[in-house]
């Protein structure tokens, strides 16, 4: 991997680079999007490609049952087999484990369960998961991690923790000795749960490996903590990792919590939000999200954005269209998948943009107005920027909703969660 | 109103003999959009090709002509697409459903011609459709005015189809073909009260009524021939009688493969003297389109017997709903031996086939055929169409095209139950339509009427036809049908989705092992 920040705010720790892997440049702050099973939901790779997304996201769990490895071997790799000429990032299958699997049980040795398919109990250690990913072939591969629950409390989190560096040791190893350096990248995962201490330590561990590490990733978050817990564990982490890796937000994808990252020196996230969202009808805006369902859009014959540059919106598509369709036809799934990836490409290309322009404070400001200033801004949005020298509130009556503050339309009216 | 329509015929199957019912080639000019025939029109479901995103069906070079049921957007009244804005000269339809008028031919009916559930009983004054809300009652004059604000390039007309059990009385028959006509008349009319409705809508095509009688469609057809007098004639004028106004025929053949009808077996012989029956006394220079026709076979007979000139899709497309890779082509390449019309994909045997749909029986053809589909022939967006982001997003290479997506990879998105797989293989179907068609009007083009009945007669011997809706009871007893087995398959991948599929599947696995195991130890201790 080559990787370079080309450019840096001035204001914020918000940055733009390149990084160079084996299926080309993907210019980051960037979002990836998610194809769980070696498909992003309804799209073909020529799609995707031509909304515009260089890095899209496999499960290493999903993957490993179906196609299972042998066959992706024979296929040359995820790449071939699915037909995706891009980067491509694979999470260790650790955290599917533990949201998916009823039997898991975590051991020095890897992470024990039932196998879906015969019901055996099958170990995924370390050392296999990397040699599952090295079978999938992705530019980016990450460690595994022993995941525990965001919420969890208590010495299970620090057990947690200190495993993900000695699991980490045993990853490091599997990959240096595959050969597979050259093409494929590995990631640490810095766990620690929501307490700052551990989250430190973890970081201490983690940094000593750096010359075997390509990239970071913050992990353990998005699980239902408080959003204020959030951003201060994102805040703490990015300020302390280093400059010279990409940083990795895991399962982040709400447009706001996007922008706090990049603020706060993240360069890379995921989430299978948006596709997902696209799937139960919703559209997701520069001014909120826009729930297609809803009768108020039976007679509306405006695109979802006229200025959106997607094949959607661009093609005049209506939203009186698109509620004739929701959750009756794929292909509502199709325009407003396509929509939502070229929404989350937008809001991070702008932000790349204006940060090279070194006007970057300005997008927040003018984002938050145009998402939340009907309504109000999340008061941790607000701490957080201010965190990192950016003040919502300067020139601006817009009042502080308290919360998580995200936006979402479930009947005619918007209303906050 | 301005929709013109012509439809020159270049080639017959040529006969001597002039008869009505050959096979023949035409070029139907819908506006400047140029349809050959024998050629194909897309189904659609709500307005939308299913599974194909709007770009999809822009790569799908074979979509030029869409048939849009209306029924759905029965659920609002006014239905909402006769609310759009008016865009330019667009045709209300074009720009409600985002079919650019310069590109596709839209063609309109009242109900799905696929569809054969049973409906209430239409009226003297109405006809029952359907829509997710319910039955709708649709009366000649909503209808006509649907259709003269929406304006497509082809409206079917309102007719009396009865979708009840068969059989059906003489007299129900007779009533069908005179509201057939009756409603036609009404679609005709130009001595409406209200101006706005004066004008007719643009290019009507009739459902050809009489269900299985011989009879009874010969009485349809004469009803539409036949000199008006009177207040009939006043109100069409200045046509001189109903065949005047209308631009192509209809023949449904979701009513007459039913296989509830007793005293008719629908087989080819039998369709086709029940549609030369329809177009015996019609004229011969005017567009025939079958709709529902399942499969090649059944549309070469139609080709053959009646010459019939436009299919619908519904047989390909259902086909790439069930997980289906259609592969055949005509004429028939030089193979042994007997072969199915596709793939079912479903089938294990996919699992490491790294091949395209394709390319399994084609390897041996010189030069090999290759499927120009997206999912065969897919090629990158050139780089000035794809979306950039910010001024720093890099340059992309220029790839123009890339690997077929391979029946292992398709066999993989089945059974993970992703959508893209339909999508692949609805374009992939299509596709293998447009070339069948493209390879029929070939052959025709040659004027050789018998050379045209053995290429036919080869392929028949060469393709065993997978959906015989008539008589498939007897194929059970041979090895199992391609399109049952993905049947199968595709409703038993859909029951077990969602959380701890895994889990279901096996036990599913082991119950069928078990019952097998049952049934061999059954046998041994017998």
């Amino acid at each position: 991997m080559e990787f370079e920040v080309i450019h840096r705010c001035p204001t914020t720790r918000a940055r733009v680079s390149r990084m160079r892997l084996a299926h080309g440049e993907t210019v980051l702050p960037t979002f990836m999007p998610v194809a769980t099973q070696a498909a992003i939901k309804g799209l073909t790779p020529e799609q995707v490609e031509s909304l515009g997304v260089t890095l899209i996201l496999n499960n290493t769990y999903h993957l490993n049952l179906r196609p299972g490895v042998d066959i992706l071997k024979v296929a040359g790799g995820a790449h071939l087999f699915e037909g995706w000429r891009h980067n491509m990032l694979t999470d260790s299958g650790g955290f599917q484990l533990v949201s998916l699997s009823k039997f898991t049980t975590i051991t020095e040795e890897g992470a024990l369960f039932s196998s879906p398919f015969t019901g055996e109990s099958t170990i995924l250690t370390p050392e296999e998961s990397i040699s599952i990913q090295h079978a999938i072939g992705a530019d980016i591969i990450m460690q595994l991690d022993d995941v525990v629950p965001s919420l969890l409390q208590g010495p299970r989190v620090e057990e947690a923790m200190e495993r993900s560096i000695r699991w980490l040791d045993r990853c490091i190893q599997q990959h240096e000795s595959s050969g597979k350096k050259t093409s494929q990248n590995l990631f640490a995962i810095v766990q620690g749960g929501l307490d700052p201490n551990l989250r430190d330590r973890c970081l201490d561990g983690m940094l000593k490996r750096k010359d075997q590490v390509s990239g970071y990733a913050i992990g353990g978050l998005s699980g239902g903590e408080e959003k204020d817990v959030f951003w201060r564990i994102i805040k703490q982490c990015a300020d302390r990792l280093p400059q010279d890796r990409p940083r990795y937000a895991m399962g982040i994808g709400f447009a706001e919590d996007l922008l706090v990252c990049v603020a706060l020196g993240i360069d890379m996230a995921d989430c299978v939000f948006p596709t997902r969202t696209a799937r139960f009808g919703v559209a997701l805006t520069h001014s909120g999200p826009m729930n297609l369902k809803l009768g108020k859009y039976t007679k509306d014959f405006d695109p979802i954005d006229s200025t959106c540059p997607c094949l959607t919106c661009k093609g005049g598509t209506s939203r009186a269209l698109l509620h004739h369709i929701v959750t009756h036809e794929t292909t509502a799934a199709h325009a407003l998948t396509i929509h939502n990836i070229v929404f989350e490409a937008q809001v991070m290309g702008r932000a790349r943009e204006a940060i090279i322009a070194r006007v970057f404070p300005d997008y927040l400001r003018s984002f938050f107005a145009g998402y939340f200033g009907d309504r109000g801004y999340p008061e941790w949005c607000v701490m957080a920027l201010r965190s990192v020298g950016v003040d919502l509130l300067e020139n601006s009556n817009v009042p502080l909703v308290p919360g998580a503050g995200a936006k979402w339309e479930y009947s005619g009216a918007i209303e906050a969660i | 109103m301005s929709s013109s329509i012509s439809f020159d015929i270049s080639s017959t199957g040529a006969s001597a003999n002039g008869s009505k019912f050959v096979p023949r080639v035409a070029k139907l000019l819908i506006r400047q959009i140029a349809i050959d025939t024998p050629g194909l029109l897309v189904c659609s479901s709500r307005g939308v090709v299913p599974h194909l995103s709007r770009d999809n069906v822009t790569r799908t070079k074979g979509i030029r002509w869409i048939h849009v049921p209306f029924e759905s957007f029965l659920e609002h009244k006014p239905p909402v697409p006769t609310l759009q804005p008016q865009q330019g000269q667009s045709p209300r339809i074009n720009s409600f459903l985002r079919f650019p008028e310069e590109e596709y031919v839209l063609s309109v009916s009242l109900r799905d011609p696929a569809d054969r559930r049973e409906m209430p009983a239409n009226t003297n004054v109405f006809v029952t459709a359907n829509c997710i809300r319910g039955v709708r009652k649709v009366t000649p004059s909503d209808w006509r005015s649907y259709m003269l604000s929406c304006n497509p390039d082809v409206v079917f007309s309102l007719s009396d189809i009865p979708f009840r059990t068969p059989p059906y009385s003489q007299k129900r028959l007779t009533k069908s073909i005179e509201r057939s006509a009756l409603w036609l008349a009404d679609m005709l009319s130009t001595a409406d009260a209200d101006e706005d409705l004066k004008s007719t809508p643009a290019n009507i095509f009739v459902q050809m009524a009489g269900g299985v009688s011989v009879p009874a469609r010969r009485a349809f057809a004469e009803s539409l021939v036949e000199v008006l007098h009177g207040k009939e004639a006043e109100s069409v004028q200045p046509l001189k009688c109903l065949d005047e106004g209308v631009a192509g025929y209809v023949f449904d053949m979701a009513s007459v493969c039913r296989k509830e009808v007793q005293d008719f077996s629908p087989n080819p012989s039998t369709i086709a003297s029940l549609f030369q029956a329809s177009l015996s006394a019609l004229p011969p220079n005017k567009p025939r389109l079958a709709t529902s026709a399942c499969g090649p076979h059944k549309m070469l007979c139609l080709i053959r017997d009646v010459g019939i000139d436009l299919f619908d899709t519904y047989w390909a497309q259902h086909a790439a709903n069930i997980g289906v890779a259609l592969d055949f082509s005509f004429p028939a390449p030089a193979l042994t031996g007997k072969h199915h019309l596709g793939h079912n994909l479903y089938d294990i045997v996919y699992a490491r086939d790294f091949t395209s749909m394709t390319s399994n029986r084609n390897i041996n053809i010189n030069p090999p055929a290759v499927c120009l589909c997206p999912a065969c022939s897919p090629s990158s967006t050139p780089p000035p169409n794809i979306i950039r982001h910010s001024s720093v997003d890099g340059q992309r290479p220029s790839v123009s095209s890339n690997p077929p997506y391979t029946k292992a990879f398709l066999h993989h998105l089945l059974h993970t139950h992703e959508m893209s797989a339909h999508s692949l293989l609805a374009m992939h179907n299509i596709t293998v339509m447009d070339a069948f068609f493209t390879g029929i009007r070939d052959s025709i083009s040659q004027n050789n009427v018998s050379l045209f009945e053995a290429e036919v007669q080869r392929f028949f011997e060469m393709y065993r036809e997978d959906t015989d809706d008539t008589a498939d009871d007897d194929q059970s007893l041979t090895e199992p049908n391609v399109f049952k087995a993905a049947e199968k398959a595709w409703s038993e991948v859909d029951l077990l989705r969602g959380k701890g599929r895994l889990a279901r599947e096996s036990e599913r696995e082991n119950a069928e092992s078990a019952t097998a195991a049952n049934e061999v130890s059954k046998k041994a201790m017998e």
